[in-house]
């Protein structure tokens, strides 16, 4: 019933959605940086997000959970994005080498810098899976129904995404 | 877990640091008013019923999925729940625990209500496709049957895309209790299911089957005369053709009594008649059927001709020569380790010729999509990529059939513009070429087929989010039928017409 082609008749400034993009805009900004290459992208992806609220805000609070609900339309964009920035470069194009606007990962001394340097080379169903579970902190069934899939592709992806990680990690040498 | 592993987790708990300073609520209310704004115009009759929809729906929904919901402020006895138009995963209710079962109390009445297939990741709503108002005798047997369900920890996952079904129970006092029935799992909240037991699965399907098939399609015109005239036929979701009169509105049913299970893609035969695929084992599950050509004629005869291909390479699309001596065809590689997607062109029933095929490097794309052949009858045109549910998009890429050994190529001109291209079709014989763009808004836009120059402004498209749109361009290429979110619109000069609802393909009858 509410999908983006409808329109809600809604006030043209929801109330408390000011307030709301004020308060959280910083940590939606750094989750989506954790599911992206760099903050450019990581503000279109929230902006893109909240675009999408913003008419429907009023029905999202009164779900009671605004912030499951702008989370999982996050998700959503950057589940839809990734595939198709990915299939837009079939059938020809090469992958290419991950980057990072926080400078070479693998050379970094830092393990936080070189993981996160890491992540968008990650498919990005399995970097959405190490993102929700580990920096966003929700629970092995609470990813699965944000994703849309079981509690056992959320631990197999995550095992993928630990494995190639912890390959990358290893190879480069990068591990005190 | 290993140690590294430990430090990996350990690094990926921590913030990627403080953003850039920034506001974005300017930038966000602009670009939300600028999706209004282009959304309004084409639906605003649409948003006026959804909103009143929305208001009567939305609290069940909202609220209702899965624990005992009180009724609304104000509301007094029972009230038979029924179902909403459509849903959207990501509306799905925020639950809490019952505990008491997946059928609380003594409920008085129930509905269930199936929704289309969809991604549980996408966007677009899921249409309501049949609700059955359960009798009291239905309602004390699937209570019956709920409560045999014991909770587990267990998971199941299906391949997308789902058909949904929900099952809410209205009670005395006016709440309802909502269950969700996947694939294979039942729910009643975020931690109390179950997965889905054979009797239940057995008895929700009897349910459905009890509900009459619905009618063929619309007997009456909903849109004004076309000047020119022509017929299309639409393929609806019930897989039924009629024969719509463009002039007057006018429907026939063309009956197709010995295709099992009804036709599931169409394309005009420039020839007479129409190149369908359709499923040769009626009975098989949707991800599990095999699939055929076969030529059809107004009358309904039909005759099924070329291999039949197993479910593990599906028919995603096709389109006959503009001679009518050849079809091609792509097959989808279902899932890994199937044979890799291919393009295959042989020749139509009454003509000779070999059967080519060109096949797709796995790593490359697992699906084809919007094949159409440009008008000099040599070059296929269509779309390539990986369908993970959500679709598939990218630049077009040209096939020349005439030299089986050259590789296939891009177009040289960028059809995106930086979106995701959905749908593309040759416009007939003229030399233009039309892409669906999945923008910030969807459009249809014209172009150049030798420079990519826009011919035209673009057709605002409502309903982003939509999968695989269809494109049947007239032979002359003045006038596109565009089938797409379950309808089908007729798009002469730059105006779009909608020709009905419930239409999952369509062609060119005349």
């Amino acid at each position: 019933m509410h999908g983006l082609g409808r329109v809600e008749v809604v006030a043209d400034e929801p109330e408390g959605f000011h307030a709301y993009v004020v308060a959280r805009q910083g940590d939606l900004l750094r989750l989506a940086r954790m599911l992206t290459a760099d903050w450019a992208s990581a503000q279109d992806l929230v902006q893109a997000s909240l675009e999408r609220v913003w008419p429907r805000w009023n029905h999202v609070v009164r779900g009671g959970d605004p912030d499951a609900y702008v989370r999982r339309v996050l998700i959503n964009l950057h589940l839809k994005g990734g595939r198709r920035r990915w299939h837009g470069e079939l059938p020809f194009a090469q992958i290419p080498e991950a980057i990072s606007d926080e400078g070479n990962p693998f050379e970094a001394a830092d393990l936080r810098q070189t993981v996160h340097g890491l992540l968008p080379s990650l498919p990005p169903r399995q970097r959405a899976v190490v993102v929700l579970r580990f920096y966003a902190d929700l629970t092995e069934a609470a990813t699965a129904d944000l994703l849309g899939c079981s509690v056992g592709t959320v631990k197999s992806q995550t095992a993928k995404a630990l494995r190639t990680l912890r390959d990358e990690c290893g190879r480069r040498a990068v591990h005190p | 877990m290993s140690g590294l592993d430990d430090d990996i987790v350990a690094a990926l708990r921590e913030s990627p640091g403080d953003p850039p300073p920034v506001d974005l609520y300017p930038n966000v209310v602009a670009g939300a008013r600028r999706r209004r704004r282009h959304r309004l115009a084409a639906t605003a009759v649409g948003s006026a019923v959804c909103v009143v929809v929305a208001i009567a729906v939305v609290p069940v929904l909202m609220r209702g999925g899965g624990s005992h919901v009180a009724p609304p402020a104000g509301a007094s006895g029972a009230v038979a729940p029924t179902c909403a138009p459509s849903m959207e995963s990501h509306l799905s209710p925020t639950r809490t625990p019952a505990g008491e079962g997946f059928v609380p109390g003594t409920p008085t009445s129930a509905v269930l209500c199936e929704y289309a297939a969809k991604d549980p990741n996408e966007m677009a709503t899921a249409p309501l496709q049949q609700q059955v108002s359960l009798t009291p005798a239905q309602l004390g047997k699937t209570v019956l049957i709920l409560h045999d369900l014991k909770p587990t920890n267990e998971a199941a996952s299906c391949p997308a895309p789902v058909t949904e079904r929900r099952l809410t129970f209205g009670y005395a006092d006016g709440a309802t209790v909502t269950l969700q029935i996947g694939c294979a799992m039942v729910w009643q909240s975020d931690r109390v299911h179950a997965l889905l037991a054979d009797p239940l699965r057995a008895w929700i399907d009897a349910l459905l089957a009890s509900v009459p098939d619905p009618s063929p399609s619309p007997s009456t015109s909903a849109f004004a005369p076309i000047a020119g005239g022509g017929t299309v036929l639409e393929l609806d979701d019930a897989q039924h053709f009629t024969i719509v009169d463009l002039a007057t509105g006018a429907t026939k049913p063309v009956a197709l009594p010995g295709i099992p299970g009804g036709p599931s893609l169409v394309a005009t035969n420039p020839a007479g008649g129409w190149v369908v695929t359709y499923t040769p084992d009626e009975n098989s599950q949707w991800n599990q059927a095999s699939s055929q050509l076969a030529v059809v004629n107004a009358a309904g005869v039909w005759r099924p001709f070329g291999p039949v291909y197993a479910s593990d390479t599906p028919i995603t699309t096709l389109a006959v020569s503009p001679d009518g001596t050849r079809v091609a065809v792509a097959l989808m590689q279902a899932f890994g380790g199937a044979p890799p997607a291919s393009i295959v062109v042989m020749p139509t029933p009454g003509h000779v010729g070999p059967t080519q095929s060109w096949p797709v490097a796995d790593d490359s794309a697992n699906e084809i999509e919007s094949l159409s052949w440009a008008p000099d009858g040599k070059r296929l045109t269509y779309i390539a990529g990986f369908q993970t549910g959500a679709g598939i998009g990218g630049d077009p890429i040209t096939l020349d059939t005439s030299k089986p050994g050259k590789a296939p190529t891009k177009s040289s001109w960028n059809a995106s513009s930086g979106c995701d291209v959905d749908g593309a079709a040759w416009l007939g014989s003229s030399g233009r070429f039309a892409v669906v763009r999945d923008c910030a808004n969807p459009e249809l836009v014209e172009v150049d087929a030798s420079t990519g120059a826009p011919k035209g402004p673009p057709v605002s498209l409502t309903n982003a989010g939509c999968l695989g749109p269809e494109l049947h361009s007239s032979l002359d290429g003045s006038r596109l039928l565009l089938a797409r979110c379950s309808s089908v619109s007729l798009v002469i000069d730059g105006k779009l017409t909608s020709l009905g609802a419930h239409v999952i393909d369509a062609a060119w009858a005349g």
